[in-house]
């Protein structure tokens, strides 16, 4: 109890108000880990909080220090994996990169996958949600919740041994990615240039634009640009530069590198963090399309495939040699309303629409059942601040549907376009959407393009229109309430504007309190439920498949993977 | 008949000028600019506009083609924008491995078609040449890729007697190299292989019903030394300008296959260059491809008068 105390005593106000709610039972442990990790309680002192309120309730001594279940690369020991003798290689099937692995342009799920081997962040932002320590090992905000100071591991080293600075921190978001200069997700991280300042050695200030009580994730492994790398390295940064050296602090290191065709990667043998298990090489094939990739896997020729669609998962489902390994994400398809022009700019013509859609045949027809239904918000069941009580599941109710359309003037019908890009089962979704419209005297008139074509000429562009695009998972719903919706948004497709939703964003995005962030994110839900700038039909499952004697893939909703703790049984 | 190679070089070149223009112009035309398209549609204007102004392509058009044309003439065919590496590098690495299915591709299916369209020929009407004939027009209508999924799935996925990817691991010898080809050599030989022997039948059947080998036989010489020296000389012909033909689509057209056995040649690098805008690489990948095809044209050409002293080549 004196430790307990003492943890008290060290802790900041916000740090102590979520102690108190794991104490008094109104948070669920696994929930305390989350929330605590974000406001930089790290997971030693969770665990004694943890044993410490178990102590308290049952009076016996569990450790139950279930923040262990939390692997970040390499910084755990393998549990319980049988390494077979001699050195391992695993040997990975991951999709074509887009662009080459580039620290400042990757803006794909597979280049990201790659970069994430040799280069590491401030936080991994994990399966379940945590934000976890990498380079960081602790941070805090300020009360307003627009500073926010990182302390980074002093133990942490790139491949050269020279360790991981607060001057390498700043240089990577002070860099070319801020300096006017051209990153995928530059705009994203909510603070500017030259606002990460290095205050000593090992300590990093972030001062940000708003305030936001989720900052952690943006500066994590949910960013694409978010890589820390060291200062020599931007200095000299040009576009494909980081293929001459995949420098970084990565338990990996690249061997070699052929576009479209293969990379080797072995063993970090000086790595910073506990990479005992971690197999010794690892071959990464690339392929164009998931065809190819599951032949391969059948012919024995792969132990993974990182990542793999609906539709080819299907042909391994019966093979005993493969293990389906699906996670649950955030990632949805967003069915858009251009609501500044008619038809869609009367929300109940957009319910009306919502309103047909037959979101489990849609999950099983199109997702082969790895996936969940969305309810036209986009906050996900798995989030901690998603509010279960807030709105009913909307179903198909066809009459009510009519009705909707007949009270906003169309009790015939009307046509618009949905244009959408040719990408995984989007099409088909497009299909079944208009099929679906078609019930209430609907005529929706599809047209599918490439994606170069559909995002310059059609996604923000096109009036009185619907459109799908897609998003991909993030650790917090932040990325897509505030760019497709509010006012200032800049991927806006629904061109909606409402002031009431901009205010409810703003608190929303600066509660540092989880209470209230359920609150204000029912409210949202509501809100979004109810006017419908776009229908979310679906969140989709990350499938990943392993050899059935392959253990230990770990795997994120954003693509990324880790097999540092992986290995062969039998 | 060095001034005719002469002339053909010169054309040639104007060809490859006029490619290169066109391309230019397609790439422009092509939906989207080039820094959205590297960058994806999620990034902002500003970032967009930034590295647009880094890589040049918001300048004038003419700016842009000349910066190009110049360095190219140079030698220089400057770097891919979309994997910021030199386009002489990937292209190079392509190449080779374009060439190498092409090579074994004609390897199995010149032989091949040639023996076919002559047994075919000197079997005219009966069973034999109907087999060849129709059997090899069917072969050429499947399509590729529904040829390489049958191949895949019956020769790698059941049987696993050979590998459904082309691409062998890297420091593999020559043997283990051709084992990983065999599969997408298929469906090109297949697709080929009734294109060439109709040639060659039809060549065969002219020169069987010609004066000449009517004379030829009159004369008592045998059978087979008139089909050797009078029949077959002639009814190559027309058959080595078809081969030829081809060889530009063995090298840069292939991009079906390529996809299908994740293979990485100039087909499939062209079709992610077009994809990504990528101008340097798709104009440098398409020069190349046109100056395979211009040589291999040129070839056929010398081979022609070679074999055809009739033609004089002047």
């Amino acid at each position: 109890m004196e430790r307990f105390d003492a943890i008290r005593r060290r802790s900041t106000p916000l740090q102590n108000h979520v102690i108190d709610e794991v104490q008094y039972g109104k948070i669920t442990r696994r929930e305390f880990l989350r929330r605590g990790s974000l406001l930089g309680l790290s997971f030693p002192v969770m665990g004694m909080v943890l044993s410490a309120c178990a102590e308290e309730t049952a009076g016996t001594t569990t450790t139950a220090a279930a923040g262990a279940t939390t692997v970040a690369p390499g910084t755990t020991g393998a549990p319980g994996t049988t390494a077979a003798a001699g050195p391992v290689t695993v040997r990975v099937g991951v999709d074509q990169t887009a662009v080459g692995i580039d620290p400042v342009l990757i803006n794909d799920e597979a280049g990201l996958s790659l970069l994430g081997q040799t280069a590491q962040y401030l936080v991994f932002s994990d399966t379940d949600l945590n934000a976890v320590p990498v380079l960081a090992e602790s941070w805090e905000p300020n009360d307003a919740a627009d500073v926010w100071t990182f302390h980074l591991n002093p133990s942490a080293t790139f491949h050269d041994g020279s360790p991981v600075t607060a001057d390498d921190v700043a240089a990577t978001f002070n860099g070319p990615i801020a300096e006017g200069n051209a990153a995928s997700a530059y705009g994203t991280f909510g603070f500017s240039a030259g606002n990460a300042v290095a205050v000593d050695e090992m300590t990093v200030e972030f001062t940000l634009d708003q305030p936001n009580g989720v900052f952690p994730f943006f500066v994590s492994s949910d960013n694409y640009n978010a890589a820390i790398l060291p200062v020599s390295f931007w200095e000299n940064y040009s576009e494909g530069s980081y293929e001459q050296s995949f420098v970084g602090s990565g338990p990996w290191i690249n061997e070699s590198f052929d576009p479209g065709v293969s990379a080797v990667y072995v063993k970090n043998e000086d790595y910073w963090g506990d990479n005992s298990a971690q197999p010794a090489r690892m071959e990464v094939t690339f392929f164009a399309d998931d065809a190819a990739a599951v032949t391969t896997f059948q012919e024995g020729r792969l132990d993974v495939i990182h990542s793999i669609s609906f539709a080819a998962a299907d042909a391994l489902i019966d093979d005993p040699n493969a293990i389906i390994q699906n996670i649950s994400t955030a990632q949805h398809r967003q069915v858009y309303f251009d609501v500044s022009s008619p038809p869609f700019d009367d929300a109940r013509v957009r319910q009306a629409i919502a309103l047909t859609l037959e979101r489990p045949v849609l999950i099983d027809g199109l997702l082969g059942g790895f996936g969940v239904a969305g309810n036209d918000h986009p906050i996900w069941e798995g989030y901690p601040m998603y509010n279960a009580d807030a709105v009913e599941q909307r179903s198909v109710n066809l009459e009510m549907a009519q009705q909707l359309l007949a009270d906003a003037g169309y009790p015939e019908g009307f046509t618009a376009p949905l244009d959408t890009l040719s990408f995984n089962e989007v099409e088909d979704l497009a299909q079944l959407i208009q099929a679906s419209a078609a019930q209430i005297g609907v005529t929706l008139e599809v047209g599918v393009y490439d994606s170069g074509t559909y995002y310059s000429d059609y996604w923000l562009a096109a009036a009185g229109s619907m459109g799908i695009v897609n998003y991909g998972h993030r650790g917090v719903p932040q990325v897509y309430l505030a760019a497709p919706l509010l006012s200032t948004g800049t991927w806006n497709a629904s061109h909606y504007a409402n002031s009431d939703y901009d205010a409810l964003f703003a608190q929303f995005n600066a509660e540092l309190d989880g209470d209230a962030q359920r609150d204000l994110a029912g409210q949202i839900q509501t809100l979004l439920n109810e006017e419908i700038p776009y229908a979310v039909p679906y969140f989709l499952d990350f499938i990943s498949v392993t050899a059935a004697n392959f253990e230990g893939l770990v795997t994120t909703g954003m693509g990324h993977f880790d097999i540092v703790n992986g290995g062969f049984t039998g | 008949m060095s001034r005719f190679v002469l002339r053909r070089i010169g054309l040639a070149l104007i060809t490859l000028f006029l490619l290169s223009v066109l391309v230019f112009i397609g790439t422009q035309m092509l939906p989207g600019d080039v820094g959205r398209r590297v960058l994806g549609p999620f990034a902002t204007q500003e970032a967009v506009d930034a590295l647009n102004a880094r890589l040049g392509t918001d300048r004038p058009l003419l700016i842009q083609y000349g910066d190009w044309i110049g360095s190219a003439l140079t030698g220089d065919l400057g770097f891919s924008i979309s994997f910021s590496r030199p386009v002489s590098e990937m292209l190079g690495r392509a190449l080779v491995n374009s060439f190498k299915l092409a090579a074994l591709a004609f390897v199995i299916v010149v032989p091949l078609s040639l023996i076919g369209g002559i047994v075919a020929a000197l079997n005219r009407g009966k069973f034999v040449d109907r087999l060849i004939t129709v059997g090899g027009l069917s072969a050429t209508v499947i399509p590729e890729f529904v040829s390489g999924i049958v191949l895949i799935i019956v020769f790698a996925v059941w049987l696993r007697w050979l590998p459904g990817t082309a691409t062998a691991p890297p420091g593999s010898g020559f043997l283990t190299q051709l084992r990983y080809l065999i599969l997408p050599a298929i469906p090109l030989v297949l697709v080929l292989f009734g294109y060439i022997a109709r040639i060659t039948r039809a060549g065969v059947i002219e020169s069987l019903d010609a004066d000449y080998t009517r004379t030829a036989i009159l004369k008592g010489l045998p059978r087979s030394t008139v089909i050797r020296r009078d029949v077959l000389r002639n009814a190559l012909l027309p058959t080595i300008a078809v081969v030829a033909s081809q060889i530009g689509y063995l090298i840069g057209g292939l991009v079906v296959v390529e996809v299908l056995f994740s293979y990485q040649g100039v087909g499939r690098l062209l079709y992610d260059a077009a994809q990504n805008a990528d101008f340097p690489l798709l104009a440098g990948g398409v020069l190349v491809v046109g100056a395979a095809f211009q040589v291999s044209m040129l070839l056929a050409d010398l081979a022609y008068s070679w074999l055809n002293p009739r033609i004089r080549l002047s």
